[in-house]
């Protein structure tokens, strides 16, 4: 019997978007230039004074509510919470609810771009003000055609409603064929629907982008296609900082499938009718170098990263720490980090378009990218086009974690388009990623802490050095702007914690390998060293280490809210209950740790298990409570919760990356092991009820304490202390043979 | 030369010296196929040839020549009841994809093990999977939502025989 099937077909090419908004009917809720009081959290979006509106937010002739948000998709659900506050503040079923997915000629400019988990708690302050707006122009337009009062009206399922008259006038059939425009605010500001009132928001709502994930239909940057494509590969040199001495241009041009090479100074690539054959010819250049006479080794960036010496940056100093630290007793202890890689699964790829149309220049761009719009100038740059003539398509992101706030691809393909003439997509192998993209940088930080009498921390110093995040991706103003790289150290500064006396320093170091973004920046870092170190005070001081947080709590918002996820997450973890002693061999044991970032505060309970005989550790469960102010949607919460800690757990257990010879080791997967299923902790999140503040973001806050649980927990497992990441299995074996 | 995809016959070009992720995706439109390593270490690039999962990444193109191909975009074809196929009805139950760039790879994995294996236990399963990666670190569902599949299945499979 013939049964209806989802009918899925081959992907046909791409289309050019091109309609924009101006031709449609519909309600157009733009933001004008200079109604920054809208704005305020939504700080760096920017809306052109006199240009085509920047629409955030339409309503259709046909009633559907349309969003246009420049945030990347890339796996954290932002496109349904989207949904979720726009279909609130309309009144509206979330079907009526669209996101568009637009290129950079129809989503309103956003400089910032999509990191940070600032998303959430930027844009929905905003959305939630525009779709106000829309909401109260078209209950004005009801009043009026009903001849009553706005008051009387209300707004349920797409219309406004007027008990008394029995009538109920839909979106759609009040705007009618008009176009309307509005500048946000020009009417004053709306009236916005109570908090308690929500129907979407802090519901579990389906992603919107899932059934194209399950079904292959989803797509990505990678993804992109147009007729006649070729397929791109640029020559990168082998070690750090090696020069071009001589290639075979004729070689690789002969290649069978390959088109042309390209080359323009150092540029050199190769254009092919497959992507096999680009990679074939690249290798036929058989491109001689010359090499830095000291290739860079590990040992060097190790050496080089202590703290100490000029340039040090007080990020916090209060009371006298010397005085206290000679008050004694003092305990003291240093925690290193290694290199770490995005990994993303989809890796850098883009498809570039660049011509002359009717005698005018255009580019295109179809990349997964973190910062579309920051990325037209990156593009009109490297093929001298003006910005106006560039135009940059974002689709589905395979992953993004900061790597993909950057698109050199997108900028290799876009030069060779240029060049070949025809559109042509280049995408980077693992190898290429791994030694040209940029890693998260090495930390290595020394603490010192001194204890009174009855086992409170009286001086607590922190020296943390790093690798640069901000200063490796961004020019080097910005560090004039900001005043300091707090990429580096993101979460080096507890604000939850009081301590009477307090100084943390850091300094920054050079790798040779460019170092950046990576999914929390300093924050798994830096949490580890401190609250590794919270552990080791608080058994010097012979106590719980969950009551001697506990105890070491700020009275403010932030120690309190801390206070209250702790307690939680001792009780989800039933901490007070001594975990069962297997009779397997293997030891286990709990650890606790916490972290408070971008107003999210977080605590994790791990329990571990470790084999003394081969040093293997397995992360069995991590539980973790957390705040984060308002929840657009907690099944979307949690989502990134198990996330952010499988990243931790591979940080804490597997995940480095070393520098050999002038070259990041690691090729691939195969040397560069990250988390597996097997490996995977049962994770169970819980997550406050707190509707008075926020939405605070939440796609990196988990991340902080992973580590430092785990490796809290292997010391409580066993009674050796690991500080430095990962805890391999030779390093837990070699620990404890030494204890 | 003509592939055998999805039940159909598609020119997919000359196959020499072509791998069979780069054919799927570049000349036929089948990008529902993911490619993430390159190199059979992750999972992604998982396709059916003859119902046996494959890395197409690391597949010669014309060693599919005369096999039967079976994509993401095929894979609810290949099962009996209505809709999509029990493993992509229990990840989106489960909503399980985050990112979704290995979740075909996931899938196709995950649908072949159930097919040999209807009622796995939970170590089973994560011997099936652990060569799949998923760097957005979406294993709690994943474990779950395989279980889920196999309670689907079982219950069809029961009601085709009621
Ligand atoms: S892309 Fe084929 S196994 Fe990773
Ligand atoms: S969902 Fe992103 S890699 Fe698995």
């Amino acid at each position: 019997m013939a049964k209806p099937k989802p009918r899925l077909s081959r992907r046909g090419f791409l289309g050019l978007a091109g309609a924009g908004l101006a031709a449609t009917a519909g309600l157009y809720v733009a933001f004008g230039f200079g109604r920054r009081y809208l704005i305020e959290n939504f700080d760096r979006l920017q809306s052109a004074p006199d240009a085509e509106p920047n629409s955030w937010l339409a309503v259709t002739a046909a009633g559907t509510v349309r969003v246009y948000m420049p945030k990347a998709e890339m796996g954290q659900g932002v496109h349904t919470a989207f949904q979720q506050i726009a279909a609130d503040e309309l009144y509206v079923p979330l079907a009526q609810v669209e996101i568009v997915l637009g290129d950079t000629t129809v989503l309103p400019e956003d400089a910032r771009g999509t990191n940070g988990s600032s998303s959430i708690a930027s844009v929905y302050p905003a959305l939630r003000q525009a779709a106000a707006y829309a909401r109260e122009m078209l209950k004005a337009e009801a009043a009026q055609k009903l001849g009553v009062s706005a008051a009387v009206l209300t707004v349920a399922g797409g219309a406004i409603v007027h008990q008394g008259q029995r009538t109920a006038l839909t979106y759609g059939a009040l705007i009618g064929e008009r176009r309307i425009v509005k500048v946000l605010g020009e009417d004053g500001v709306p009236p916005l629907k109570a908090v308690d009132e929500y129907e979407w928001i802090g519901q579990p709502a389906p992603r919107l982008d899932l059934p194209g994930k399950v079904d292959g239909s989803a797509q990505y940057g990678f993804d992109a296609r147009l007729p006649g494509m070729l397929f791109g590969k640029v020559l990168k040199p082998p070690t750090f900082g090696a020069t071009l001495r001589s290639l075979d241009e004729a070689a690789a041009r002969q290649t069978p499938r390959v088109v042309r090479v390209v080359r323009d100074g150092e540029f050199v690539g190769v254009v092919a009718e497959t992507a096999e054959a680009a990679a074939v010819g690249v290798q036929r250049l058989n491109a001689q170098w010359t090499e830095k006479a000291r290739l860079d080794q590990q040992a060097d960036v190790e050496a080089a990263l202590p703290p100490g010496g000029p340039g040090g940056q007080v990020l916090r100093e209060a009371g006298d720490v010397a005085a206290a630290l000679r008050q004694g007793p003092v305990v003291e202890a240093e925690y290193q980090t290694p290199f770490a890689a995005h990994m993303m699964l989809e890796p850098p790829a883009a498809l570039a378009h660049v011509r002359q149309e009717a005698g005018q220049w255009r580019a295109d761009v179809w990349t997964s990218t973190q910062g579309a719009s920051s990325l037209v100038g990156s593009v009109a740059r490297a093929t001298g086009l003006q910005a106006e003539q560039v135009v940059v398509h974002p689709l589905y992101l395979g992953g993004g974690f900061g790597r993909k706030s950057v698109a050199d691809v997108a900028l290799e393909a876009a030069r060779l388009s240029q060049a070949a003439g025809a559109p042509v997509r280049v995408h980077w192998d693992r190898a290429e990623e791994l030694q040209n993209g940029f890693l998260r940088p090495p930390t290595h930080s020394r603490l010192r802490a001194a204890l009174t009498a009855d086992g409170r921390i009286a001086g607590w110093e922190n020296q943390q050095a790093s690798g640069l995040v901000f200063l490796g991706i961004l020019p080097p103003v910005v560090k004039t702007v900001l005043g300091w790289d707090f990429g580096a150290t993101r979460g080096a500064v507890p604000a939850h914690y009081a301590f009477p006396n307090h100084r943390t320093t850091a300094w920054l170091r050079d790798t040779p390998v460019r170092t950046g973004f990576w999914r929390g920046l300093g924050l798994l870092p830096n949490v580890f060293a401190v609250e590794s170190f919270m552990d080791e005070l608080a058994h010097a001081a012979g106590q719980d280490p969950l009551r001697f947080r506990l105890a070491h709590l700020a009275s403010d918002s932030i120690g309190q809210r801390m206070r209250s996820v702790l307690e939680r997450v001792a009780q989800m973890a039933a901490w007070e209950q001594p975990l069962a002693p297997r009779t397997d061999g293997w030891q286990v044991g709990r650890g606790v740790a916490v972290c408070e970032d971008v107003k999210t505060v977080v605590a994790q309970v791990a329990e571990v298990a470790v084999n003394p005989a081969t040093g293997a550790v397995i992360a069995e469960r991590v539980f973790c409570a957390l705040d984060c102010g308002l929840v657009i949607n907690p099944d979307i919460v949690k989502a990134q919760v198990e996330g952010n800690v499988m990243w931790g757990t591979s940080s804490a257990l597997v995940e480095a990356v070393t520098i050999k010879d002038g070259r990041v080791a690691a090729t691939n997967f195969g040397d560069y092991p990250i988390l597996t299923i097997r490996q995977a902790p049962l994770v169970l999140t819980e997550i406050s009820v707190n509707k008075s503040e926020g939405p605070y973001g939440i796609g990196e806050p988990p991340i902080g304490p992973t580590a430092a649980a785990i490796a809290n927990a292997v010391f409580a497992a066993t009674g050796v202390r690991l500080r430095r990441l990962p805890l391999t299995p030779d390093r837990v074996l070699e620990a404890l043979r030494a204890a | 030369m003509e592939l055998l995809i999805n039940g159909q016959r598609l020119e997919a070009g000359d196959l020499e010296n072509r791998l069979l992720v780069y054919v799927l995706r570049d000349e036929l439109g089948l990008t529902g196929t993911r490619l993430g390593c390159g190199a059979g270490f992750c999972g992604s690039c998982t396709v059916w040839l003859d119902g046996v999962p494959t890395r197409s990444c690391v597949t010669p193109a014309a060693d599919a020549f005369g096999k039967a191909i079976t994509t993401i975009e095929g894979l609810a074809d290949t099962y009996p009841a209505a809709g999509l196929h029990p493993v992509q009805q229990a990840f989106l139950e489960l909503q399980v994809p985050q990112c979704g760039w290995c979740m075909s790879g996931q899938i196709m994995t995950a649908a072949a093990f159930l097919n040999s294996n209807p009622a796995p236990a939970d170590d089973e399963v994560l011997t099936a999977l652990e060569k799949n990666l998923c760097r957005c670190g979406t294993y709690h569902r994943l474990k779950q939502a395989v279980q889920r599949a196999a309670v689907i299945a079982r219950a069809d499979a029961a009601a085709v025989e009621a």
